[in-house]
């Protein structure tokens, strides 16, 4: 027999149907919660509440000295300011050095000391006026912060890094290709805008290699599935966005970085490579190991996203508006059903295999 | 291929050794789909843009302009969706009935608009509405939608309800809408979804015994939703906004974020309290999006509002330490 002690917690809706099944009556139900660990206990109430202290008074006093930052206050002289900031960076690093990681108080101080490097750096751009870009401003910060973040091991300061790595890499996407000199050098090559989404996406896949490789080791605990799911979302994110951009701006003269006319159609051409080739990489592992569903929704919500735009150029010049939205329509309920169709058939599947976390 | 056992099995043989399964011949039941959050969320999604879209073309190829005509397709759209939620099969009729019932929706809303030209009654309807498709669809996607559009839609009408004078029409340059008004509009709207959902939570197994599961868990799911990001919906007006263009004037509504930092925080004890990861992670990322807006706006002065985060800071890091002494041994 299972000991319900030891095994796995069953979801709500799986008790859900057990009790409407049965019919059981309230006090079956409240042992049926008790023995299902449904409840958090009175010490994992204590351990979130701690946690979310902790956690919550580190962000808002590094979200205090942020706004400080950015309210340039007179009455401190920029010495002053920077002082102050460094001496709160010191401190940090000093309280990670004599209570370092796994202790709670390392981790959180060495996510507010990368936290406070961020902090340094726009007080740095603000005083001396450096004219770098914003996405420089958090590339550097990725840059500077990432031993700060390898000593925490914590997936919450990894997770921080990640915001900010894409933060980056959405600041780029968005605002800069075609007037950066970079790209006045990559558009010649004939590599514009569907580069850098390129680039967005697999950097996003590669962290995410990482954290499918930890698993299983002792980083597996620092590389948490949900951040594995992050960055995941955050690279169907670019390549969904970069597919979009590619097949309904592309003639939009209006915006920046997207004047991409014939001679540049081989950026488009890259894109649609680098997504088939990463989609495919990504769908291959998870069928291989069968752990998450998250990774192939992912790729399904991409590929609903595009089918949609396509449809959308496609019909837009030569329909009318009625039979376009009615295509539109029927094209979003029926792929959306397949793809739900296929990811129950994985969840079932792996579920009754054991393979599911 | 192995077989994992079924987690509710352990849990059916310890109930029967105490004596509380009424009926111990009846077979354990199926595992039930299981679907994930993220595939609720890739279908709810994708079936509220194809809703869109079927308004789209239902408002292009029949043109209803009137109230009687609008409200007629928006209750046919209805009705047909109702049918299909309660006699079609399969994941793909749920999903078309999901896009019409959108439809129906906004149809509705705007019959009430064109009816009455009031922005309130018009929330009103629409909140009402999908009070009450919540309790008769018979599907947990379109119940957890309706339950966010209905506070969402609640939110709005009792802020324009509030907002008598219309300052949301005049523009910018007038007075922002007095403190105690904005308040009241806040608070009778998100402080009954928090003790609703916290009363949900608390009552758990007595709605499980009624068999009421499959209406109240959807419920609670879009209430802690709403309550972790759509508070902002009863933020006056100006407190919307980023970036003012106009002089920039000391202003109360730039600490409303705070209200929704709050909401978000209560969605996340509450979402643990069900133990939720999902939900869990949708309110922490609502409290970001709130500290965000906070930051953004510019009716107080960035002083001020850094003196609030490092003081609350504070404050938080002295709780976290006295919780840590007082359980040290």
């Amino acid at each position: 027999m299972v000991d319900p002690a030891t095994a796995p917690r069953p979801p709500r809706r799986d008790l859900d149907a057990f009790a409407d099944h049965h019919r059981l009556p309230r006090p079956a139900i409240e042992a049926l919660l008790d023995l299902a660990g449904a409840r958090p206990t009175r010490e994992e109430d204590l351990r979130l509440v701690r946690r979310g202290l902790g956690l919550g008074g580190v962000l808002s006093l590094v979200a205090g000295v942020v706004f400080f930052v950015a309210a340039n206050w007179e009455a401190i002289a920029v010495s002053g300011r920077f002082a102050l900031l460094e001496a709160l960076l010191v401190a940090a690093t000093a309280a990670a050095i004599l209570r370092p990681p796994p202790d709670r108080v390392g981790k959180l101080a060495l996510l507010g000391a990368f936290l406070l490097t961020g902090a340094l750096l726009a007080l740095f751009g603000q005083t001396y006026q450096t004219g770098a870009d914003v996405y420089e401003l958090f590339l550097a910060w990725a840059g500077l912060g990432l031993p700060l973040v390898v000593a925490a091991r914590w997936s919450v300061g990894w997770a921080a890094w990640v915001l900010v790595v894409n933060v980056s890499l959405a600041l780029l996407c968005g605002w800069l290709p075609g007037v950066h000199i970079l790209w006045t050098v990559l558009g010649g090559l004939g590599l514009g805008a569907p580069l850098l989404f390129a680039v967005a996406t697999v950097l996003n896949l590669a962290l995410w290699a990482a954290c499918e490789a930890a698993a299983g080791t002792p980083l597996g605990a620092v590389a948490s599935p949900w951040l594995g799911r992050l960055v995941v979302a955050a690279a169907a994110g670019f390549a969904g966005w970069g597919a979009i951009v590619q097949i309904l701006l592309r003639e939009t003269s209006g915006l920046r970085g997207l004047e991409l006319g014939p001679e540049r159609a081989g950026g488009g051409a890259l894109l649609a490579l680098v997504l088939l080739v990463a989609g495919g990489a990504v769908g291959r592992h998870t069928l291989r190991h069968r752990r998450d569903v998250f990774p192939i929704a992912a790729v399904g919500a991409v590929l609903i996203a595009v089918g949609t735009a396509l449809l959308g150029r496609g019909l837009g010049s030569e329909s009318s508006l009625e039979a376009m939205f009615f295509a539109l329509a029927a094209w979003l309920v029926g792929s959306s059903t397949a793809a739900g169709w296929v990811l129950m058939g994985l969840v079932r599947q792996w579920r009754a295999e054991g393979t599911l976390t | 291929m192995t077989t994992a056992p079924r987690p509710t099995a352990a849990l059916e043989a310890a109930l029967r050794q105490r004596g509380l399964l009424p009926d111990p011949l009846r077979a354990l039941p199926e595992p039930g789909p299981g679907r994930p959050w993220f595939v609720g969320a890739l279908l709810g999604i994708s079936g509220w843009l194809a809703g869109l879209f079927a308004l789209g073309f239902v408002t292009l190829a029949f043109r209803p302009s009137s109230t009687a005509a609008l409200a007629v397709l928006g209750l046919v759209l209805l009705a047909v969706a109702f049918a299909v939620f309660r006699t079609g099969e399969g994941a793909f009729t749920e999903q078309g009935a999901l896009a019409l019932s959108i439809a129906g929706h906004a149809l509705l809303g705007a019959a009430v608009y064109v009816g009455t030209e009031s922005g309130a009654a018009t929330a009103w309807a629409v909140a009402v509405l999908n009070a009450s498709w919540i309790a008769v669809v018979p599907a947990r996607v379109p119940r957890i939608l309706s339950t966010l559009i209905a506070c969402v839609a609640a939110g709005l009408s009792m802020r324009l309800l509030l907002e008598v004078d219309h300052h949301y029409l005049r523009g910018r340059q007038e007075e922002a809408v007095p403190l105690a008004r904005a308040l009241l509009g806040w608070t009778a709207v998100w402080i009954p979804a928090a003790v609703g959902a916290r009363a949900l939570v608390a009552t758990e197994a007595r709605w499980m015994a009624a068999g009421l599961q499959r209406v109240l868990r959807p419920v609670l799911t879009g209430l802690l939703i709403a309550l972790a990001l759509a508070s902002p919906a009863s933020h006056p007006l100006d407190g919307l906004a980023f970036w003012e263009t106009a002089a920039q004037r000391t202003s109360w509504l730039a600490l409303w974020p705070l209200l929704s930092l709050a909401a978000a925080v209560w969605a996340l004890w509450l979402a643990h309290r069900v133990r939720s990861r999902a939900l869990m992670g949708t309110a922490i990322a609502g409290a970001l999006l709130h500290v965000f807006h906070f930051y953004a706006l510019l009716g107080v002065t960035l002083l001020a509002k850094s003196v609030v985060m490092i003081v609350l800071g504070l404050a938080l890091l002295g709780l976290a330490a006295a919780l840590r002494r007082q359980e040290a041994p």
